[in-house]
């Protein structure tokens, strides 16, 4: 810590804030330095502060009276995202860093735009692969891709975030999730509405890159693989979309993005969460012809974190929100008509079986 | 020793099926011949259901058809003679290489995806029915079959097998990457990964089988799927059997055919 570095307070010291923000930042200590965490599990708080020596509370509104707090990123649970950015602007710091999703409704945005407008707030939200040097670097140079493309595919096979985690750090805590009956129409739908607002939600700001007309949206079908995921076929104006993910406990994780049209592709295979295992590489090809990007030296959050700075300082300029508002809208219209298709055809099928 | 047979192959099939080269490989057991060979090979465009039971009535021992459309081939089916159909992928020896695990992993908690990189303004509905028997002899027939979307640049369907597994299949229609087919089953522990290259090289296709324990890609095999379907045909001949692609063929085309009318109906 010095006097030049920026002061961050975190809200929600969760595996989240453990296994990424903590290695990112201990990667940065030239430019940062953590003031204080909250949790609201006072031993997690603690036992977190205490690895980077900083203050701990289990208080939101004590975090962001610190003045030594500069930025605030927010990692809490889903539901406090938008009242935390809202109040972080409000108390005047420097800039906000909030997990993704930002809100979780489009009226909790638009708050959130308005305010962030007037205080002149910087807000970025964590979607950390748009910070990825290989997708970067990928954006310089994939011409009139944007347009050419007719295809978009998004696969994750995800295995078991510990994996990766315990490669990390050494986590305090991990949340339990209860098993659910997935032949529930409703818990089928909860799962799918989850997956994509928790997982997905990752890279459809990619894939609303590509599509330009992505209001109009059309779920073609929608199916829940074991033990959990999606597969989602999807019509975003004209362009054919794929979104899958599967948990599974296999030894090839991938997680990878692919724009295809008639002459060029591109493919971004991307390094697992949580490790510091440098960027994605991005792959162009046009034919028998292929450029390659990356992989870098660093990955998304890294990004996401040097951007901050600079927003921070004064050097960037602000991202515009209503781009990230497009982003969420986008997000929660592929994840409300996945997660009806999902209820619909699981009570279909439980209907056949009745019969 | 290797009984030698002869073959015979009409232009079309010779530049589609490359059998020229397939010949040429097998030397020992293959030799080009003439209008009387014992093995004929034959392009699967409109009317090659009518053209093997032609060669076959003028003494044919063997049949390969390169790419097979859709037919009614169950007149070909009742002639006690062999016939190999040499769809794009499924004579890849990665594909039979790969059942064994495929197979120990078919049920109703897997999830088996298959994808078509494809030619732009390949026929689709020769596309599909080559996925469909890569599917078939990879992993287990379809059972159902229906589509998300079909145009122009490809399509996205689901499907299941008898086990109850879901079926994700999809095609795309692109010069921008190679000509391919990928089938991956993934299931809650474990999963397989295939890759098919283009039936005309002898590049190896890739199967990797991973679980908790880690990932092996299996033996690797230089040799394309053409020159495979060749050496099928000889020793479906000279074994004195008939083989089973049209028995799956046929059910495929059933399918095909119903889930077709099923979008026009949309």
């Amino acid at each position: 810590m010095t006097a030049s570095t920026l002061g961050v307070g975190i809200l929600g010291a969760g595996p989240v804030t453990q296994a990424i923000h903590l290695p990112t930042l201990a990667r940065l200590t030239d430019v940062f330095h953590v003031v204080r965490v909250m949790d609201v599990d006072p031993a997690v708080a603690e036992s977190v502060a205490g690895r980077v020596g900083a203050a701990w509370t289990t208080d939101v509104d004590e975090l962001l009276a610190d003045e030594e707090v500069q930025i605030v990123v927010i990692c809490s649970p889903h539901q406090f995202h938008a009242e935390q950015v809202v109040a972080a602007c409000r108390a005047g710091k420097r800039a906000i860093l909030c997990e993704k999703p930002f809100a979780m409704t489009k009226a909790q945005a638009e708050e959130i735009a308005a305010v962030a407008a007037e205080t002149r707030t910087p807000i970025i939200v964590g979607a950390m692969h748009t910070f990825d040097p290989g997708w970067l670097a990928a954006k310089q140079h994939w011409g009139d891709l944007i347009t050419a493309a007719h295809t978009i595919r998004y696969s994750i096979v995800l295995p078991p975030n510990p994996r990766f985690e315990d490669f990390a750090t050494e986590v305090a805590t991990r949340p339990q999730w209860p098993a659910a009956d997935r032949n529930d129409p409703d818990v089928a739908a909860g799962m799918i509405y989850g997956g994509i607002m928790g997982l997905a939600i990752h890279d459809l700001p990619l894939v609303r890159a590509f599509c330009p007309d992505f209001t109009d949206v059309e779920v073609l079908s929608c199916t829940l693989p074991y033990p959990a995921g999606y597969v989602v076929n999807l019509r975003v104006g004209q362009k054919d979309v794929q979104v899958s993910a599967v948990n599974s406990h296999s030894w090839e994780p991938e997680w990878t993005f692919e724009a295809i049209g008639d002459s060029s592709a591109l493919r971004i295979d991307f390094s697992p969460s949580y490790v510091q295992a440098g960027s994605a590489t991005a792959v162009i090809r046009r034919g028998p012809e292929s450029e390659v990007y990356g992989p870098y030296a660093y990955n998304g959050y890294e990004g996401e974190w040097r951007f901050l700075a600079e927003l921070a300082r004064g050097t960037a300029e602000p991202l515009d929100v209503t781009e990230l508002i497009h982003d969420l809208t986008f997000a929660l219209e592929v994840a409300d008509k996945s997660a009806a298709a999902v209820r619909e055809a699981t009570a279909a099928a439980n209907e056949k079986v009745m019969a | 020793m290797t009984t030698r047979l002869t073959v015979s192959a009409s232009s079309d099939a010779d530049t589609e099926g490359r059998i020229g080269q397939a010949v040429a490989a097998l030397p020992m057991s293959l030799h080009p011949g003439g209008k009387d060979a014992d093995l004929v090979g034959l392009a699967g465009g409109a009317g090659w259901v009518d053209a093997a039971m032609a060669a076959i009535e003028a003494g044919a021992r063997g049949v390969l058809v390169v790419d097979p459309s859709a037919a009614d081939a169950r007149a070909l089916a009742e002639r006690d003679v062999p016939v190999v159909l040499d769809g794009r992928w499924t004579y890849n020896p990665a594909v039979l290489d790969s059942a064994a695990a495929f197979s120990a992993r078919n049920d109703a908690e897997s999830l088996v995806e298959v994808r078509a990189d494809v030619p732009v303004g390949s026929d689709l509905e020769r596309v599909l029915l080559s996925q469909l028997a890569l599917v078939r002899t990879a992993v287990a027939p379809l059972v159902q079959l229906s589509f998300d979307r079909w145009n122009a640049r490809g399509w996205d369907a689901r499907g299941t097998l008898e086990s109850g597994a879901r079926v994700a299949l999809a095609a795309i229609l692109t010069d921008a990457l190679e000509p391919a087919a990928s089938l991956r089953i993934i299931k809650p522990t474990d999963a397989v990964r295939l890759t098919v290259p283009d039936p005309a090289t002898a590049r190896p296709g890739h199967v990797v089988v991973s679980s908790p324990e880690g990932a092996t890609l299996l033996v690797t095999k230089w040799e394309s799927a053409h020159r495979v379907a060749w050496r099928t045909l000889h020793g479906l001949v000279t074994a004195g059997a008939t083989g089973t692609d049209l028995a799956g063929f046929e059910r495929d085309v059933e399918l095909v055919r119903g889930a077709r009318a099923a979008v026009s109906a949309a």
